[in-house]
C-alpha cells in the first residue's frame, strides 16, 4: 500500500474560485471581476496582493487569503511566491469602506 | 452585543497586537508575582509571540494600522517553502516567527545585526520555545518558580530589544 501525505481537500467553492483566479492571472480580462491589485514595494521588494471580488462574500478572510495564495502559486514562480507578504480578498463593499481605488 | 461579537467586529491591526503584547506581558508578570508561575508563563509567552509576529510584519514595512489577517497565509506559505521543517503551530510557534524574521531581515533594507546580537536572539528564542507553546494549556501545570523567572527574563529581553528586531 502506498503511504501518502494526508491533506484536506479544498471545498468545491474554493476550488472553483482558485481556478477562476488563476485563469485571471494567466489571461487578465479587460473588465469585470475579480479585480487584482498588485503592488511591489520599491525598498522591500515584497508583493502585496488585493483581490476585489463579490464572490468572496461567504468566505472568511483566511479562506480568501488561502485561495489567493494557491492561485498565485499555480501561476507564478517560487521566487515570486516567496515575495508575497499580503494576500487580501475584499468584496466591492469592503474595498469601498477601505477606500481602495479599484475601478 | 456579546464580547466576542464586539471584539471580532473590527479586524485586528498590528497595533492591536503590539498593545496586546504589552498587556499580556504585564499580566503575566503580575501572575508570577502572585505565585501563579504557570499562568504567568502562559501570558508572557503570548507576549513574546506577538512581539516576534509584529516584528516580522514591520520588517516588511507594515504600518501599525494594517490588518494582521491578510499577512498570515503568505507568512505560512513562505515558511513552507523557505524552511519546511519548522511548523507554524497554528501561527503560534515562536521558532517559526523567529525563522521568518531572520529570513526577511536578510532580504529587507534593515540595519544588519551584529553576529553576537543574532546569536543571542536565536539562543533566547530557542530557550523560550523550549518552555512555551500554545498547547501547554492542556497540560497539568508543573511549572517551577525558576522556570517562570527564566521565561520572564527571556520575554523581557525581547520586549527591551523590540525596536531592534524590526529596524
Amino acid at each position: 500500500m502506498p503511504v501518502k501525505e494526508m491533506s484536506r481537500k479544498p471545498s468545491p467553492q474554493a476550488e472553483e474560485l482558485r481556478e477562476l483566479l488563476a485563469r485571471e492571472w494567466r489571461k487578465p480580462a479587460k473588465s469585470g471581476e475579480p479585480v487584482i491589485l498588485q503592488r511591489t514595494g520599491d525598498a522591500t521588494h515584497s508583493t502585496h496582493l488585493i483581490v476585489v471580488w463579490a464572490k468572496w462574500d461567504s468566505l472568511t478572510q483566511e479562506e480568501r487569503s488561502e485561495i489567493i495564495m494557491d492561485a498565485y502559486q499555480e501561476t507564478h514562480s517560487p521566487e515570486q511566491v516567496l515575495n508575497v507578504t499580503v494576500a487580501m480578498g475584499l468584496t466591492p463593499d469592503e474595498a469601498e469602506k477601505m477606500k481602495i481605488a479599484y475601478k | 452585543m456579546a464580547l466576542r461579537s464586539r471584539l471580532e467586529a473590527i479586524a485586528e491591526t498590528i497595533n492591536d497586537l503590539v498593545l496586546a503584547a504589552e498587556e499580556k506581558y504585564w499580566e503575566g508578570r503580575e501572575m508570577m508575582t502572585a505565585g501563579r508561575p504557570g499562568a504567568g508563563i502562559y501570558l508572557t509567552g503570548y507576549a513574546a509571540e506577538m512581539l516576534l509576529k509584529t516584528a516580522v510584519f514591520r520588517v516588511d514595512g507594515a504600518s501599525l494600522g494594517d490588518p494582521v489577517r491578510p499577512r498570515l497565509r503568505p507568512a505560512r506559505r513562505t515558511g513552507s517553502i523557505a524552511f519546511p521543517s519548522v511548523r507554524d503551530e497554528g501561527y503560534h510557534s515562536l521558532l517559526f516567527w523567529c525563522h521568518l524574521l531572520l529570513y526577511w531581515r536578510r532580504r529587507r533594507p534593515v540595519v544588519a545585526w551584529d553576529p553576537a546580537f543574532r546569536n543571542d536572539f536565536l539562543r533566547r528564542v530557542r530557550r523560550l520555545y523550549s518552555m512555551w507553546w500554545v498547547e501547554m494549556r492542556y497540560r497539568p501545570d508543573r511549572t517551577t518558580a525558576p522556570e517562570a523567572e527564566d521565561v520572564l527574563d527571556l520575554a523581557s529581553w525581547l520586549r527591551a530589544n523590540y525596536p531592534r528586531l524590526w529596524r
